[in-house]
């Protein structure tokens, strides 16, 4: 005899949990437990003598530490083109909202190739950089470019719509009751679009950990300096080293995984999500 | 502090929303600003606040005498509440109320005790203490619309202004929080400016009716006054129930209230008419008669108490007499 469950007004709540679960396990965690089985077979000697090369640590920190560069770029300026667009009215808007969304809809690989046209030494811009001893592509700062450029939409696209629902009348409440436009942005606005604020950063951060596309056009790849890891992976595969190359992919996944974790635990910490 | 509005014309675009407003209201007044949407009742009340402003050049507003036309919302301490509360969703109920004090300069910041105190003061005046560390959202439409009460409250302003501050609430508490805020002006004693289309609000709550439509004051009265005097035709339509109707073998179109229709027995004396009960509904403290003129397809409505309504024994079909009272005018 089963127990009789109380009724919902929401039906096939197992049969859609049955999927959920299913669906992501065979699209998401299976391909990716894949990876630690694979790499399981260096054993830990083998894995840490892997991954702990200097070529590796440096691959690491240089994407690592680009994608969190990037990704605080693109939120300031995510915000800050997220605002013009929704408060603003202006000839050419709607142009240049669409334009946010070519970063998605482009090849990577095309982004790459345009933007190290553009910067390199005889670039458009590169070449008035060139002067002044300035080098982008071929160096971290060209780096720096694609993973903004590519960041860029997650942070704007996860902002509008937050922005457009923001009630005006808050702010006329902030000003009636003695609030500068500076104390009403910093104390009525701004942490009430955070969390969507963190959550776009997190997004173009995700992304600039995996890119690949882009950066191998620009980055000029030279081991040590303007190696990105997705790039050595592909070379460990292409010199058929698959050990090496899954036990790279592992540790990327390790650290990914647990940076995520991390911002998810401090949003949900630290910020307080208005429910109306 | 008293209002004065001076010449006030808004424009926008082509359409003209405030069309040369003159109006005083007086210290300690309640004031209500009633008109149908679109009257321009609310743009006044937003440029009186601060948060809009007249076409340039076009009108002036004194607030204790004082010139303010020009000051923003943030320096002209008119307390504001909005239709739809505006309260800041991330701030708990106390850091809502405690906003004004926060954001003053530190020269004329009270203390972190200051601070807790009168927002604790406020919190007991609109009767929701014990709830300062919920969020907005913990909260009933009626709270709701007293932590936005308290909030403005809290910068001791000038004047209060309150934009349509029932209007997202049901029946019942629409109507206690109503007697609820007489009594609390009275305590206060702030010059306070409400808008309403809901004439029975603003009859029953203000000193001072201020009848607005299409850009422009058509009277400014006590409740009676606007009620039992109305101005213009515009008035006698849009206050109260009332019959518009041509006496029988006469051309002029008069108003008259379904009050104001005195019911006789048909051999009556006094009798100026006679008509025919066509329906009767008596569900409610009064009957209302629904009464066709002979030789006439003009009706018009009567109310009788239903006491009267038992005592002439009446029902439909029944001729009756009429006499008009004496406000009615043609």
């Amino acid at each position: 005899m089963g127990k009789k469950r109380p009724r919902s007004i929401l039906p096939g709540f197992g049969l859609s949990l049955g999927f959920t679960l299913a669906y992501l396990g065979l699209i998401v965690l299976f391909p990716l437990l894949l990876v630690f089985v694979k790499a399981s077979g260096l054993g830990w000697s083998g894995l840490l003598h892997a991954v702990s090369t200097p070529r590796v640590l440096a691959a690491c920190r240089l994407t690592f530490g680009l994608s969190a560069l990037a990704c605080l770029l693109n939120c300031v300026f995510g915000l800050l083109i997220a605002w013009v667009l929704v408060r603003y009215r202006f000839p050419g808007r709607g142009f240049l909202d669409a334009s946010v969304d070519l970063p998605f809809a482009m090849p990577t690989a095309v982004a790459g190739i345009a933007l190290t046209g553009i910067y390199a030494p005889n670039g458009w811009i590169g070449s008035l950089l060139k002067p002044y001893g300035i080098k982008v592509a071929f160096a971290p700062p060209g780096i720096l470019i694609a993973l903004v450029f590519i960041g860029l939409p997650f942070v704007v696209r996860t902002l509008q719509p937050v922005l457009e629902d923001f009630e005006i009348a808050q702010e006329e409440a902030a000003a009636s009751l003695g609030a500068t436009r500076w104390q009403t942005f910093c104390r009525v606005v701004f942490p009430q679009l955070a969390p969507a604020l963190v959550t776009g950063t997190t997004l173009a951060f995700a992304r600039a950990v995996g890119e690949y596309g882009s950066v191998v056009f620009i980055a000029g790849n030279m081991p040590g300096k303007t190696e990105i890891v997705p790039l050595l992976i592909i070379t460990k595969l292409e010199q058929y080293d698959y050990a090496g190359a899954t036990a790279l992919a592992a540790l990327m996944l390790l650290i990914s995984f647990a940076l995520l974790l991390l911002i998810n635990f401090l949003q949900r910490k630290t910020l307080v999500r208005p429910t109306t | 502090m008293s209002i004065v509005v001076q010449n006030l014309r808004r424009t926008f675009g082509t359409f003209q929303a405030l069309r040369g407003i003159n109006l005083e209201i007086a210290d300690h007044q309640l004031v209500a600003l009633l008109g149908p949407s679109g009257s321009g009742k609310t743009t006044l009340l937003r440029i009186i606040g601060g948060l809009d402003f007249p076409d340039p050049g076009q009108g002036k507003i004194l607030i204790n005498g004082e010139d303010v036309t020009e000051e923003p919302a943030a320096d002209r301490k008119a307390g504001f509440v909005f239709q739809h509360y505006a309260l800041f969703n991330h701030l708990s109920v106390f850091d809502n109320v405690a906003f004004g004090l926060e954001v003053r300069r530190r020269a004329v910041r009270p203390g972190k005790a200051a601070i807790r105190d009168r927002v604790l003061e406020l919190l007991r005046l609109v009767q929701l203490e014990g709830l300062e560390a919920r969020l907005p959202s913990e909260l009933s439409g009626g709270q709701r619309q007293r932590v936005a009460l308290a909030r403005a409250l809290a910068i001791e302003p000038k004047v209060l202004l309150l934009d349509e501050p029932f209007g997202a609430l049901d029946a019942k508490v629409r109507k206690d929080l109503r007697r609820w805020l007489r009594s609390f002006h009275r305590e206060i004693g702030v010059t306070t400016v409400f808008v309403t289309h809901d004439q029975q609000e603003a009859l029953e709550l203000a000193d001072v009716v201020v009848v607005m439509n299409q850009g422009q004051v058509e009277q400014v009265g006590s409740p009676q006054q606007v009620y039992d005097q109305p101005a213009t035709p515009f008035l006698y339509e849009f206050l109260g129930d009332v019959n518009k109707v041509r006496k029988p073998g006469r051309p002029d179109l008069f108003y008259v209230r379904p009050h104001e229709i005195r019911i006789l027995f048909a051999g009556d004396a006094e009798a100026e008419f006679h008509a025919k009960i066509e329906h009767l509904f008596a569900a409610g403290p009064s009957a209302r008669l629904t009464l066709r003129f002979q030789d006439s397809r003009d009706t018009l409505d009567a109310d009788i108490t239903r006491l009267q309504l038992e005592e002439m024994g009446l029902s439909e079909g029944d001729e009756v007499g009429l006499k008009l009272a004496l406000s009615t005018h043609g």
